[in-house]
């Protein structure tokens, strides 16, 4: 029963993938019912699954795998060890990918759902259902993999998925570069997960989870080795959880479709990084040095983002920024030996952060616009639904009690605080950034005066595709998965409070969280901060706006040119990426294509010119020849008799 | 002297390698001719000189030599008339230049 | 050194020297005549090996019948005392190293030899006779063969019809 459930998550949504590409031209119609069926199923299943075995604790994990590879290799150059082992294929369950593939599967579900409203005038709908099919199926199967090199495989099968959809429009040139940019970027990480892959299996002779334990790997490895696999698998997770500087690509990455930025780019893909670090838990606490870097590229990644989404115009750029930010936050609870607390904002943030995408995009998809001013002026707050979930969302970002937010980030901060003084002071800074960017959000929305050009245009526009837009259908896959994601984002946050007893966190193999009234009043206070500053320069969003077009000053242009990271890597790329380039390029051209390929044919010419002098035609010249040979055979041959 | 058989060796193989060099070098159709009966001969004296000194039937060497001079008669025979031919249609009997085979 | 030593050591140095001569002029018709004399020379040596059989047969066939018709082919290809076209230097080292290759290897190869010890008779012209009518009558037979078609051959070869 369970597996066959297990290969039911798996399998639906490739079948819906293939389904699509094989139907008839006259029968595309149906492929966004298709992929929400898919997603249904795999949907179900997982809470069938989740209901079956959530909350046993200490219950062992379910472990279907069968042999794939058996490596036995001699002692030899490079390694100078034996190396032998079995690599799996299989599925491992337990609670930690329980949840993750709940969450993978139900937002994935929502977000199929909202498609249908959001891409409903779209001309090439079956192929954005059919991408958005191969991305459950890739992430699921990333979730399930029982082994670190079944996880690499579809680590890469989700970066393709992310690529083809972040690229979806191809025809418009930004989203073309933004697809290459977030591939190559994974690229370079993955790489390094690659190496630190090898060095794992070499060392150990497994990939499995099971045997990826930190005693393990400091035996089998040593410190050192240890800590190089930790940080090379580090790499990978930093370019697919965005971290910096790797997380260049993510605000890029808006460029796709508005609800695969919310299932991707902030629920799932982008976590799926902080999943592998508690996953391979084991690898990464292996050395105290690489949970520092952990700790300090969260805190990093965390403040940066933070600052960079306090300036943005465009909604969903706010929102990537805030991902950033919210995945820093993840890795350094991660860092700071807390990865129950980080699993659990990571469930809690992918309920609140869909939310927010999928309600920006409900407000994209209305105003025709992702700016924030053209969104408020055009009416944003008379849309009451995603008003509501906006609302929610943003507050449940800042961690506002009782809303999800406040438990999750809570936790991060008192193991942050536990850890240290600076992570501490990091975190807080964060949050504080966070409750104010949600708040200046949230108060250009509310404040902003409908002027009366632009709120009457919208209006009629709103009226004229409104009997278009808003049928039954349309009205309620727009406003069902937004409400859903609301309320789960309010929910979420029980499962891990001190009320209930945490049960997530036990089920996770954490300790209960214990209420802080401290802690408690301090978030209060960082939100309350937030909140102030963000209602003194924003009161008036009129008078706000034409102060972010006006400020120029050297902070203004730091942040509006990303802290020049992404020049630096431009920079890098020019000096280092092209000399190696130009040096192959020459290597290519003089060595492989001048001495050895055509230094070959020219060489043979010359052998086929010296031939052309004995194939004269004169009798004689051939008969000279064939005696020349017969006089030096017969002088070897009796030089070899005499001797 | 005359009674062992290297000095008919030397003898015989000086011919053939005389007669090679003429047919190696000789830009006239007949001096090539008459460098092969040079090789023909040093075979005769051979085939004659080795059953004189070497064989257990007598008469072999001297039969062989018989049909040697036979045929070579026979090829001098065709080989002038072929020259003759050759001679009268193209004016030349040079053979390096006959080369219309050479590809 | 015996009278029939000199005279054979005569004999071996008219034959060397008369295949000298007939590759080394440049004039075809002493190539032509330097050939008898090395046929003669060859005849001689044919009697010390006691071969007066084909001694004679040589100089009846080889110098009456193939040398003159050498001749008359020369004569009637060319003026008789023009000479050959001058060989080039590169064709004669090319024909000189090779020969010497042959020779070098050829007399290497006869030096170390150990040959079968013959049976010592002298053979006499009755033997040769009873040989080519038994044992060897089949080769005997497709020589004249041979030499039939090769007539018929000449003929047809150089008929003035075949001409036109």
């Amino acid at each position: 029963m369970d597996l066959t459930l297990l290969w039911t998550i798996q399998l639906a949504p490739l079948a819906v993938f293939a389904l699509i590409f094989i139907l008839p031209k006259n029968a595309r119609g149906i492929a966004p019912l298709l992929g929400l069926t898919g997603s249904a199923a795999a949907a179900v299943s997982a809470l069938c699954f989740l209901l079956a075995h959530a909350g046993k604790a200490g219950q062992p994990a379910l472990h279907y795998s069968v042999d794939w590879l058996t490596i036995d290799l001699p002692a030899a150059w490079p390694l100078g060890k034996a190396v032998s082992g079995t690599l799996k294929a299989g599925f491992l369950l337990d609670p930690l990918n329980l949840l993750m593939i709940t969450l993978v599967t139900v937002i994935s579900f929502f977000v199929q759902l909202f498609s249908f409203y959001y891409m409903r005038e779209d001309e090439s709908r079956p192929r954005y259902f059919a991408y958005l099919s191969f991305f459950s199926f890739a992430m699921t199967g990333l979730v399930l993999a029982s082994n670190l090199l079944q996880t690499f495989m579809f680590w890469e099968l989700v970066g393709l998925a992310s690529y083809l959809l972040i690229g979806f429009w191809y025809t418009k040139p930004s989203a073309a570069q933004a697809a290459r940019k977030a591939f190559v970027l994974n690229r370079l990480g993955d790489l390094g997960f690659y190496l630190g892959i090898v060095i794992l299996f070499v060392g150990l002779g497994t990939l499995d989870f099971t045997g990826l334990g930190k005693d393990a790997v400091l035996s089998a490895l040593g410190p050192t080795l240890a800590m190089a696999a930790g940080l090379l698998v580090l790499t990978g997770v930093m370019g697919k959880s965005a971290q910096f500087p790797l997380h260049i690509w993510l605000p890029d990455a808006m460029e796709g479709p508005t609800p695969v930025s919310a299932l991707i780019h902030s629920a799932t893909m982008v976590a799926a990084g902080v999943f592998l670090l508690v996953r391979a838990y084991g690898v990464f606490s292996a050395s105290e040095v690489t949970l520092e870097v952990i700790l300090l590229l969260g805190c990093v990644t965390g403040l940066i983002g933070a600052l960079l989404a306090t300036r943005q115009r465009d909604i969903k750029k706010i929102l990537a920024y805030s991902t950033v930010s919210q995945l820093g936050l993840m890795a350094a609870g991660v860092g700071a030996h807390a990865p129950q607390a980080a699993m659990f904002h990571l469930t809690t943030h992918a309920f609140f952060k869909s939310c927010l995408f999928l309600t920006s995009g409900a407000f994209i998809h209305r105003f025709h616009s992702n700016d924030i001013w053209t969104i408020a002026r055009g009416g944003g707050r008379k849309d009451l639904v995603p008003m509501l979930t906006l609302t929610v969302g943003l507050l449940s970002l800042c961690g506002l009690p009782p809303l999800s937010g406040f438990f999750s980030k809570d936790l991060i901060l008192e193991a942050a605080k536990h850890h240290g003084l600076a992570a501490f002071a990091a975190c807080v800074a964060v949050s504080v950034l966070t409750a104010y960017y949600s708040f200046r959000l949230l108060f250009i929305v509310l404040f902003a005066r409908p002027t009366a050009g632009h709120g009457h245009g919208h209006h009629a526009h709103g009226h004229d595709a409104g009997g278009h837009h808003e049928d039954l259908l349309g009205g309620l896959s727009r406003a069902l998965p937004l409400l859903l994601l609301a309320a789960l984002s309010i929910y979420a946050g029980f499962l891990g409070s001190p009320m209930t007893h945490s049960p997530i966190l036990v089920w996770l193999g954490g300790h209960e969280a214990h209420f802080d009234p401290a802690m408690a009043v301090k978030t209060l206070v960082i939100i309350a901060v937030g909140c102030a500053i963000a209602f003194a320069l924003h009161r008036d969003p009129d008078a706000s706006e034409k102060k972010l077009e006006s400020s120029k000053g050297p902070w203004a242009m730091l942040v509006d040119r990303r802290f020049f990271i992404d020049d630096a890597f431009v920079w890098v790329t020019k000096q280092v990426g092209l000399r190696i380039a130009s040096f192959f390029d020459l290597m290519d051209r003089w060595l492989v294509n001048g001495v050895l390929v055509n230094g070959t044919s020219y060489r043979i010419a010359d052998l086929g010119r010296l031939a052309v002098r004995l194939q004269s035609g004169s009798l004689q010249g051939y008969l000279a020849c064939g005696l020349a040979v017969l006089a030096v055979t017969l002088l070897w041959l009796t030089g070899g008799s005499s001797r | 002297m005359s009674a062992t058989l290297q000095p008919y060796l030397l003898i015989s193989t000086l011919l053939l390698c005389l007669g090679l060099y003429g047919v190696l070098t000789r830009r006239n159709l007949i001096a090539v001719l008459i460098s092969l009966e040079l090789i023909l001969n040093s075979a005769s004296l051979n085939f004659v000189a080795f059953g004189r000194f070497h064989m257990a039937d007598p008469s072999a060497g001297q039969v062989f030599a018989i049909f040697i001079i036979a045929l070579a008669a026979a090829e001098v025979c065709v080989a002038l008339s072929l020259i003759l031919l050759l001679f009268r249609q193209r004016r030349s009997v040079d053979p390096a230049s006959m080369d219309q085979l050479k590809g | 050194m015996n009278l029939a030593d000199s005279v054979f050591i005569g004999l071996a140095v008219v034959t060397v020297l008369g295949a000298l001569g007939a590759v080394a002029f440049r004039a075809l018709f002493y190539n032509a005549l330097s050939l008898v004399l090395c046929l003669f020379g060859v005849a001689g040596l044919f009697i010390y090996l006691h071969a007066e059989f084909l001694a004679v047969m040589e100089v009846i066939i080889y110098i009456g019948a193939i040398s003159v018709a050498i001749i008359f082919a020369i004569m009637l290809s060319r003026p008789m005392d023009k000479s050959d076209e001058p060989r080039s230097p590169s064709a004669s080292l090319r024909g000189a190293v090779c020969a010497a290759l042959v020779f070098a290897g050829l007399w290497r190869l006869l030096s170390g030899a150990r040959w079968a010890q013959g049976s010592g008779q002298l053979p006499d012209m009755r033997d040769i006779g009873k040989a080519l009518l038994t044992t060897d009558v089949l080769p005997f037979e497709a020589v004249s063969l041979v030499l039939l078609v090769a007539i018929i051959g000449a003929l047809v070869l150089s008929s003035p019809r075949e001409r036109s």
